[in-house]
């Protein structure tokens, strides 16, 4: 499988994989399991549109062999009567195969979407099972592809691919019993001919699908090169390159246009020849037939029913290479979404969850070691003890370590080695649901949802509309509540500026009333009147509880109880403040850079 | 129609093998209703006792089928095929349009918008004036020949299959604008759902450190469940308008059953003629849903024309004088005269009286906090921001009297943001004097361009050399490599007056000090305007200017602002510390 980037950054897999796979289509179909009855609807319901389908020819031949020759060769009078049943059934079974043909789109194209829809919601749960390591390793992006597009491709399998394509088989013996029952001789001929059709549209859906990928590969490099440009006008202009970048441009527009061309060229190929052979193969059955007619072998009416059954040979023959690429992407799509599925949960659920005996809010850090690739370490031998409702201050310079730490405590990766304890219970030990209670965040730039700043707060905790109205009353969020009210923010509330978002960080670990705190504090530089209002929501928030703080600001790395301070992921140094100015070390000279924030 | 008028203008360009191509179309239709007419003829002959040799007639049909094939052929290969040159033209002229727009004027518009404009919008008006008037000329002969055929036959049950033909048509017609707008919703209801799936995996720690994947979840099935809907609304909706159009086909059919059964009865027509009623309802279908869906389609075809109308509509705000001045000799004299700017829609300016006179030559380190100005003012020299008339000059001569090809000619700007295309390294490093294709004798230019901006260490560790491709926007190089692509670039084109824009920001400090040092040598001769983070990559400028919210607070050599005790002295005292910090 061959992997690029499309010009939106979006991954684009070109498909060369197998049309089937039995036993990816065994795991695919199980899905489609709880909706089978809908799917069997539906398959009925092509059956019996077919049969009814088949009626239409037989009335014509029933008109043409009753009435019509009756009349025609004098045998009896015209009998009208006969005739307007005939119409009036022919009507009927058009009316038929009307409803049916609703009724089978409707309930097929909602029994995929259902399934898809189950599949889906899977996939996007078992994503948020998965760790925040597993996303480090996998852009959002491209994980979106895998919950949209390539579910999506999944629907054609279960609407259009294989039913349609078991379907059609069926269709094309039935037809040919059809016309071995009218007249066999004929049917011979046709079913000679049949093979160089089925070859010929064969033949073109194999040299479409490559021009086809010509045509998109070309179309995603001019596309590419378009937005690359727009992207670099500044340089583009800075260098007064116009008319270069106009000339390559033109070079990706030629090559779109020569494999456009060549696909215009096999289209207009196929088509008429696959035409001919149509023509050919009906000159075939009117030479035959005509013979068969005139020495009285066939009834007129019945070659008229043969000649319009052979329209429902030709349709899926001309469709079958289309069914082909459909199945083809659908499997591709279905590797890649069980790919994801597959991936084990993280982090992993303890076999027997412990509980404290006491709730108090004690953290023990002991020995903690953490490395990304088993390499690099990025802490070692970390041991730090923070009493029941005492605050820490980690401080140091960027990559000492501070955020691989915050992650630890967050349970969101495990330690190497080591192990940290709340209220004596390993992290791990934890139910991991019962953790995440206790332990609260507030991360440096918090991502806000496009939603209502209630539904912020709450963050999908189904918490009382009450303490969600506590929590942002102390955090001092009352102001912009008030600003927004029912409205929702823009994406990543990017409406608020970066003050009011902490400030709502603050107020959704508020509204949890948890045990421990993991407070990151923003570094942004903000107006003194911001400031002053995120102090008082932290100095609220940290009030009573055990927490932990990267400090970047003075004030908060004076008033902690303990100071650690991190450098190259070991604890350099750790005290009070007034100890650690004292001992003019590496906090000394932080404390003189402001703790290098600007 | 006036909103193509430019569009079918580029479609006539190509119009000798688009009227060939037009001219086709009767024979083709000739064709493909004299086939079943021979097959009629036929028919009428083995059923009225005329024999059974057919011979002659099948071998007449062969021959139309081959006719007609060829036929149908040339005209798709003619039609369809100027349609795609078109097609190319249009984008041609849209990216040339765009190409002419600054970049500020450019910001207006999304570059996904651009896109979209450039694409979708494109085709939209390509199916529509070419295959669709295809179709639709194809149609209005196809139509009044098969029906006049028809009526000689039997008026009676014409008049009466004219019924389900014209419901048909109205129906396609009506339910077209419809389908696409019920499709537009699914695209907005997929939108919807990808959105939270993205916010979602992009907030994935915050929805694990709080424990809330399962109200994710809940939500998320919340959006799959309303594009679902979405979805069946549009089958449903597609579902009724196949089956009408089938309905229809099948009414009429119904019809020929009664009225023409009737007919054949009494002897009004041969059974030949039966058969022709059957055969041209059939070959009338296609024509009039292709009526109907051209209709349909006509509104989305003109506002796609009318977006890209707006492109054209869009004139650049920075623009070459008619009659341009030359100074009299290109010394590299820069000038400032109480440059005030204030960027549009901003509420104050972002340069506040600006007065500064550079010597050709000299080189000025320009420093000040984030957000001070160093940037905009920078970028008015080159004019991609257009500063207020007389108050930017080089060599005496305001910018915007200059011709922008000269000017932009004599300087180089390394901006902040340095774009590389995805391209070879070489292509990038010459980008600014080649035209891309193999490099040649400019190879040797490439390569002292690169030694001087420190790059050709990295380049020979690279497998390929100089032919490396650098991907996205030049993704596979570190933050470094990528700067000093762009100083290298920016050298190659050996300006006279040389702006360098942070430009070492992301580089490491070992090969920052290389670089310095190459940096000094290739700027002697050149007025030079360093803007730079860090004041020690400024020490070895002529003088020192420092931008503080908008305005130059301070202006000396570098021993001199130490001393001085402003924004220079503290600053300097701070990334001392750092520096210390860094080597602990």
């Amino acid at each position: 499988m061959v992997i690029r980037m499309d010009n939106q950054g979006a991954l684009d897999e070109e498909v060369v994989g197998k049309a089937f796979d039995r036993a990816l289509f065994r795991q695919l179909w199980a899905f489609a399991g709880p909706h089978r009855r809908a799917v069997a609807l539906a398959f009925s319901c092509l059956v019996v549109l077919f049969g009814l389908e088949l009626c239409g020819p037989w009335i014509v031949r029933m008109l043409m062999d009753g009435p019509v020759r009756d009349a025609v060769s004098g045998e009896a009078v015209p009998d009208t009567n006969a005739v307007l049943k005939l119409a009036l059934a022919y009507l009927v079974v058009v009316t038929g195969v009307a409803g049916l043909r609703l009724a089978q789109a409707i309930t097929i194209a909602r029994a995929g979407q259902r399934i898809v829809l189950d599949i889906r919601c899977l996939l996007f749960q078992h994503l948020q099972r998965l760790g925040v390591g597993w996303f480090d390793r996998h852009a959002s992006g491209a994980v979106t592809t895998r919950v949209i597009s390539d579910v999506e491709n999944l629907n054609d399998l279960f609407t259009s691919g294989v039913i349609q394509l078991v379907f059609d088989l069926v269709k094309v013996a039935v037809v040919i019993g059809v016309l071995f029952a009218i007249h066999a001789p004929l049917a011979w001929w046709v079913l000679a001919l049949l093979p160089l059709l089925a070859a010929v549209s064969g033949l073109f859906r194999w040299k479409a699908r490559s021009t086809y990928r010509q045509v998109r590969a070309w179309l995603a490099r001019c596309n590419a090169y378009l937005s690359e440009a727009i992207q670099g006008m500044d340089v583009v202009h800075l260098f007064g390159r116009e008319r270069a970048v106009a000339r390559r441009f033109d070079r990706r527009l030629d090559g779109c246009l020569e494999a456009n061309l060549e696909t215009v060229k096999w289209f207009g190929l196929f088509w008429p020849a696959l035409d001919l052979l149509v023509i050919s193969t009906q000159a075939c059955v009117l030479l035959v037939g005509g013979q068969a007619i005139a020495q009285d072998q066939l009834s007129f009416g019945a070659f008229l029913q043969f000649w319009m059954c052979l329209e429902f040979l030709f349709a899926p023959i001309r469709e079958l290479g289309e069914k082909y690429n459909v199945l083809q992407s659908a499997f591709a799509s279905g590797e890649r979404i069980f790919a994801v599925l597959d991936a084990e949960p993280e982090p992993a659920v303890p076999a027997e969850a412990q509980v404290p005996e006491i709730f108090r809010g004690a953290l023990a850090i002991e020995d903690v070691s953490f490395s990304y690739d088993d390499r690099t370490p990025v802490l070692e031998n970390i041991s730090i003890d923070v009493e029941p409702g005492a605050t820490l201050a980690l401080v140091g310079a960027t990559g000492a370590g501070k955020s691989t730490l915050v992650d630890l405590l967050l349970r969101l990766r495990d330690p190497v080695r080591g192990r940290i304890l709340l209220d004596g219970v390993d992290l791990r030990d934890f139910d991991v649901a019962d953790l995440r209670r206790r332990v609260a965040s507030v991360p440096q730039d918090a991502f806000l949802f496009a939603d209502t700043i209630d539904r912020n707060v709450d963050f999908g905790r189904g918490l009382d509309a009450a303490a969600v109205e506590d929590a942002l009353a102390a955090a001092g969020a009352t102001r912009i509540a008030a600003r927004v009210g029912e409205d929702h923010l823009t994406e990543r509330g990017a409406s608020l500026s970066t003050g009011e978002r902490q400030i709502l960080a603050v107020a959704r670990a508020l509204a949890g009333d948890p045990e421990l705190v993991i407070l990151d504090e923003a570094t942004a530089h903000m107006d003194s009147e911001s400031e002053r209002l995120i102090q008082d929501a932290c100095a609220r928030l940290l009030t009573g509880r055990t927490a932990v703080v990267v400090a970047h600001r003075l004030s908060t790395v004076q008033n902690a109880d303990r100071i650690a301070v991190l450098h190259h992921g070991r604890l350099e140094e750790s005290g009070t403040h007034g100890e650690l100015v004292a001992a003019n070390g590496l906090y000394r000279r932080l404390v003189d850079l402001q703790l290098l924030s600007d | 129609m006036s909103v193509f008028r430019r569009f079918l203008k580029t479609f006539l360009d190509d119009r000798v093998r688009l009227g060939l191509g037009f001219a086709c179309l009767p024979f083709t239709v000739a064709l493909h209703l004299g086939i079943p007419w021979a097959v009629k003829v036929a028919i009428d002959r083995v059923t009225s006792g005329g024999g059974a040799d057919l011979g002659g007639v099948v071998a007449v049909i062969l021959g139309l089928g081959l006719l007609r094939a060829s036929f149908l052929l040339t005209q798709r290969l003619l039609i369809v095929g100027s349609s795609r040159r078109a097609e190319a033209g249009i984008k041609r002229g849209l990216f040339e349009h765009l190409l002419s727009l600054d970049p500020l004027t450019l910001r207006r518009f999304s570059s996904g918008d651009l896109l979209n404009r450039l694409t979708t919008d494109v085709e939209n008006v390509r199916m529509f004036l070419g295959p669709g008037a295809m179709y639709v000329a194809s149609s209005l002969v196809t139509i009044p020949f098969a029906l006049a055929v028809l009526l000689r036959t039997h008026p009676g049950l014409t008049a009466l299959l004219l019924i389900p033909m014209a419901a048909l048509a109205t129906a396609v017609a009506l339910l077209t604008p419809r389908m696409h707008r019920r499709s537009h919703a699914v695209q907005e209801a997929l939108s919807g759902m990808s959105e939270r799936a993205q916010e979602s995996f992009a907030a994935a720690r915050e929805v694990r450190a709080f424990g809330v994947g399962d109200a994710e979840t809940s939500d998320f099935r919340h959006r799959a469940g309303e594009y679902l809907e979405a979805q069946v609304s549009f089958a449903r909706l597609r579902g009724a308008s196949d089956a009408s159009i089938w309905y229809a086909k099948d009414l009429a059919l119904a019809l020929i059953v009664g009225v023409g059964g009737l007919a054949c009865m009494n002897g009004e027509i041969g059974l030949g003629d039966y058969y022709l009623f059957t055969d041209y309802v059939l070959r009338l279908f296609w024509p009039l849903i292709a009526v109907g869906w051209i209709i349909g389609m006509a509104q989305r075809a003109r506002a796609s024309a009318e977006r890209m109308e707006e492109i054209y509509a869009t004139a650049p705000l920075v623009s070459s004088p008619a009659e341009p001045r030359l100074p009299s000799e290109i010394r590299g004299r820069v000038a400032f005269e109480g440059l005030v700017y204030t960027y549009p829609g901003a509420a104050g300016p972002a340069l506040h009286d600006i007065r500064l006179q550079i010597d050709p030559g000299e080189r000025i380190g320009l420093v000040g906090p984030v957000g001070s100005g160093k940037t905009t003012l920078l970028s008015m020299i080159p004019r991609l921001v257009d500063p207020p008339p007389g108050s930017v000059l080089v060599d005496g001569v305001p910018v915007e009297d200059w011709a922008l090809p000269t000017l932009r000619e004599h300087v180089g700007l390394v901006p902040q943001d340095d774009f590389l295309f995805s391209d070879t390294l070489e292509a990038n490093v010459a980008f600014g004097v080649h035209d891309g294709g193999p490099i040649g004798p400019d190879g040797e230019a490439v390569a002292r361009a690169s030694r001087r901006a420190c790059l050709d260490g990295d380049v020979e560790r690279f497998p390929d050399g100089f032919l490396t491709r650098v991907g996205e926007r030049g993704v596979t190089l570190s933050g470094g490599q990528k700067s000093r692509v762009a100083i290298a670039r920016c050298l190659m084109t050996d300006p006279g007056v040389l702006l360098l824009d942070d430009c070492l920001s992301s580089v490491d400090s070992d090969t920052e000090a290389r670089l310095l040092e190459n940096l000094e040598k290739a700027s002697r001769g050149r007025t030079t305007l360093f803007a730079g983070h860090r004041l020690a990559s400024v020490r070895w400028c002529d003088r020192i200017v420092v931008l503080e919210e908008g305005r130059i607070t301070e202006e000396g050599t570098h021993s001199e602002l130490v001393g001085g005790g402003g924004w220079y002295a503290r600053q300097w005292q701070h990334q001392k510390l750092e520096g210390e910090l860094e080597q602990w």
